[in-house]
C-alpha cells in the first residue's frame, strides 16, 4: 500500500475510497478526502490537501473540511473543497464559494437521436455557434436597461419565464426553482452589474462549454428513465456556464471588503483568499444576498442559452423531425460553485448550516422535500461535465452523500495540467484535428483556447465518477458521450 | 514563454505553472516597471499583445493602503475594463506609485485597443491573492507575481 503525506503531515487511509489528513492541535475538525490511490497521487503533487488544512482552522466548521475526488488547488478553499459552518456563530467565505458564483450545468434531453443528429450536426453546430454567443466579448443578444438587470437579479427565473425565455417545467427542475429569495439587486456593485449587464446568455470562454452529447451507456434504467433518458444513442444537451463577469465581481468586491473591514481578521489568515466574515456581521449578510443575486443571473444566463439553444434546434430540425417531436426538457439544473442554507443531523441535533461547495454537486438523496416531486423517490440528479472530448456522467444523489458530505459529491473532471504547459504541448489545430477523427466536432471561438483544454489536461473523469460511485455518495445513472462541442 | 524588452537582459514577464489558473511573474528594473509589466503579461495571456495597436488610452488611479492589496485593485480594473469596454491594454506609457500618510496612490497611463480586430482567446475572471509576491530582489531588481482566475 503506497503511503502518502504532504508538507511532512501524514494521510491514513481509511478505505479504498477515503483517506484522512493527520490532524493537529489547529486543526477544529478533521481533513477527509474522497479519492482512490490513483486520484491521490495527483492529489499530493499540489497545495489541495493543505488548504483543506486551512479550512479546518476556521470558526464554528462542523464535522470535516471535505475533498471531492476531482478536487485540486484553488485559492483560499481548494477546488472541489466542501465545509459547512452554523448559520448562528459560523462564518461566510467568498473564496469559499469560488469567483464564479452559481457556475453549474443544465442538461436537456431530446427525442432525437445519433441516427437523426449526425447529418446535420456541423450544421447544428453552425447555427448554435450565431445563436449563443461566446468568447471573450461575446455580447448578449438580449439588451437590459439598468432597472431590468435588477428584475434579473431579484427574479432568477420567474423573470426569464415572465419574458417568455424559460417553462414552469424549466423552473421546477432547476435547484432553488432557479432563484435564490435573498437575493438583493441593492447589494451587486454598479461595477459588478457593468461587467454582467451586456453578457447574459452567453457562455464565456475556458472550461464553458455547451455539448451536444450521446447517452452512451445507462448503469441505472429506472432512474435514467425518470431522468428522460432512456436509450443508448439518444441525444442529449448539456451546458456549463456561470455567472460571467457579474459573478465574478461579486466576489472580488466582497473578498476586498473583508480585507478593508476586518484586518485584524485577515492578518492571521495564512491566505487572503480564504477571507471570511462571521455570519452575524453585516458583511456576511450583505454577501449572502449579493451571492444569491449573482446565483439568480448564473441561472438566467443559463435559461438563455437554453432558450437559444431550443430555437437553433427548431431552425436545423423544425417542430417534427423524422416523425419526432423536437422538444428539448430541462433534466434539471445544478449550482457547483455556491453557500446554500441546508439542515443536517449533527450529533443527534438537527442543525441549519451555511454549506459552502466549491467546485461540488449537492447531491440530496430520495424524500429530500426540496427536491422536485418528479425526483422525490431517486434522488436529485447530479450533473459531472467532463472536459472537450471526454465523458461526462448523470449521477443521482444518495442518502450516504446526505450522511458523510452535507450532501457534496463531483463537480467535474478537475484539472491536472497547467495551461502555461498545455500550450507548449498542443496546438489547437491538432486537437481538432484528432478528435474529429473521432467524430467529435468542434466549434471555438479561438484555436487557442483549444489546446489549453485538450482532453489530456484533466483528470480521468472515469476514475473520478468511479469512486464517487464506489464511496456511495453519487450512483452511477448514465454516461454521456461528446458528438459536438461548442467553445468560447 | 519570456517575453523580452530590446536589448535587456532581464525577460519582462514570464508564465509558471499554476493547475487550474493562470501565473505569471513580472520583472522591473523598479517596483513601478514590474507592476506595469504585470498588466502586460496579463493580456498576452488573452493575445499576443504585440500585435494590438495602442490606440485607447485609459488612465488609472488607485489608492490602497497596502502594495498588495494596490496591485490587486490595479489589475482588477483591468479585468473590469476587458468585459466593460473589451479593452486589451499592451502598453504602459506612465505609472508612478506615491506613498503619504500611510496610503499608497498608483497613477498610471495605459493603451491598448479593443479586442474586436485581434484573436483573443479565454477570459479573466479575476485577480486573486493566491501566491501573489512583490519583492525587490538580491541585484536590485523587482518580480511581480500574481495568479490569475481564468
Amino acid at each position: 500500500m503506497k503511503k502518502f503525506e504532504v508538507s511532512g503531515m501524514k494521510i491514513k487511509k481509511i478505505n479504498d475510497y477515503l483517506y484522512e489528513l493527520e490532524q493537529r492541535s489547529s486543526m477544529n475538525v478533521p481533513v477527509k478526502i474522497f479519492a482512490s490511490e490513483a486520484l491521490m497521487e495527483n492529489l499530493v503533487k499540489d497545495n489541495a490537501i493543505m488548504q483543506a488544512k486551512n479550512m479546518t482552522e476556521m470558526p464554528g466548521i462542523q464535522k470535516n473540511a471535505l475533498i471531492m475526488p476531482d478536487a485540486h488547488q484553488g485559492y483560499g478553499f481548494p477546488v472541489g473543497g466542501v465545509a459547512a459552518f452554523p448559520i448562528d456563530n459560523g462564518c461566510i467565505s467568498p473564496g469559499g464559494t469560488g469567483f464564479d458564483i452559481n457556475c453549474g450545468v443544465r442538461l436537456l434531453s431530446t427525442q432525437l437521436t445519433k441516427e437523426d443528429v449526425e447529418p446535420k450536426i456541423k450544421e447544428l453546430l453552425d447555427v448554435l455557434f450565431q445563436n449563443v454567443h461566446c468568447g471573450v466579448g461575446s455580447e448578449s443578444n438580449v439588451r437590459l436597461t439598468h432597472a431590468e438587470l435588477d428584475e434579473v437579479l431579484n427574479g432568477g427565473l420567474d423573470w426569464a419565464k415572465e419574458h417568455g425565455y424559460a417553462t414552469q417545467h424549466d423552473i421546477d427542475h432547476c435547484e432553488e426553482n432557479g432563484r435564490m429569495k435573498q437575493a438583493d439587486a441593492g447589494k451587486v456593485s454598479p461595477t459588478a452589474k457593468k461587467r454582467g449587464k451586456n453578457q447574459l446568455g452567453t457562455l464565456g470562454a475556458g472550461n464553458h462549454f455547451l455539448e451536444i452529447q450521446i447517452v452512451d451507456e445507462i448503469f441505472d434504467e429506472k432512474t435514467a428513465k425518470a431522468f428522460e433518458i432512456y436509450e443508448k444513442g439518444q441525444i442529449v444537451v448539456m451546458i456549463h456556464s456561470g455567472s460571467r463577469g457579474l459573478g465574478h465581481q461579486v466576489c472580488t468586491d466582497f473578498l476586498r471588503r473583508i480585507e478593508d473591514e476586518l484586518p485584524e481578521l485577515i492578518a492571521k489568515l495564512p491566505e487572503k483568499d480564504l477571507a471570511y466574515a462571521p455570519t452575524s456581521s453585516p458583511i456576511a449578510k450583505d454577501y449572502l444576498q449579493a451571492m444569491a443575486a449573482a446565483a439568480n443571473f448564473g441561472w438566467c444566463n443559463r435559461q438563455l442559452m437554453v432558450f437559444n439553444i431550443r430555437k437553433s434546434f427548431a431552425k436545423v430540425f423544425g417542430t417534427e423531425y423524422n416523425c419526432k417531436q423536437v422538444e428539448l426538457k430541462t433534466v434539471y439544473d445544478v449550482a457547483h460553485n455556491i453557500v446554500k442554507v441546508e439542515e443536517y443531523i449533527i450529533d443527534g441535533v438537527s442543525k441549519k448550516l451555511y454549506v459552502h461547495r466549491k467546485g461540488a454537486t449537492r447531491a440530496f438523496g430520495p424524500n429530500h422535500k426540496e427536491l422536485p416531486r418528479d425526483y422525490q423517490k431517486t434522488g436529485q440528479p447530479i450533473l459531472l461535465p467532463g472536459s472537450m472530448g471526454t465523458d461526462s456522467y448523470v449521477l443521482v444523489g444518495t442518502d450516504k452523500a446526505m450522511q458523510e458530505t452535507f450532501a457534496s459529491t463531483p463537480h467535474g473532471a478537475g484539472r491536472v495540467m497547467s495551461r502555461n504547459a498545455a500550450n507548449k504541448l498542443f496546438k489547437g489545430e491538432q486537437i481538432k484535428n484528432e478528435l474529429e477523427k473521432r467524430n467529435i466536432f468542434i466549434k471555438s471561438a479561438s484555436w487557442k483556447g483549444l489546446s489549453e483544454e485538450a482532453p489530456a489536461v484533466y483528470k480521468d473523469v472515469d476514475e473520478v465518477v468511479r469512486v464517487s460511485h464506489e464511496a456511495g455518495i453519487g450512483k452511477l445513472v448514465a454516461k454521456l458521450v461528446p458528438f459536438g462541442v461548442l467553445k468560447g | 514563454m519570456e517575453i523580452m524588452e530590446p536589448n535587456s537582459a532581464i525577460p519582462k514577464f514570464k508564465y509558471l505553472d499554476h493547475t487550474s489558473e493562470a501565473k505569471f511573474q513580472a520583472n522591473g528594473a523598479t517596483m513601478e516597471e514590474a507592476f506595469a509589466h504585470s498588466v502586460l503579461a496579463m493580456f498576452n495571456m488573452l493575445t499576443d499583445i504585440k500585435k494590438v495597436k495602442p490606440v485607447l488610452r485609459k488612465e488609472i488611479e488607485i489608492k490602497a493602503p497596502k502594495l498588495d492589496t494596490l496591485l490587486f485593485d490595479f489589475l482588477d480594473q483591468f479585468v473590469v475594463l476587458l468585459d466593460t469596454d473589451g479593452f486589451i491594454a499592451n502598453q504602459v506609457d506612465s505609472l508612478k506609485i506615491t506613498k503619504k500618510f500611510e496610503m499608497y496612490t498608483l497613477k498610471a497611463i495605459v493603451r491598448g485597443d479593443s479586442y474586436k480586430d485581434y484573436d483573443v482567446h479565454g477570459s479573466l475572471k479575476a485577480i486573486t491573492y493566491n501566491d501573489m509576491v512583490i519583492k525587490q530582489q538580491k541585484n536590485g531588481t523587482w518580480i511581480v507575481q500574481v495568479v490569475v482566475d481564468i
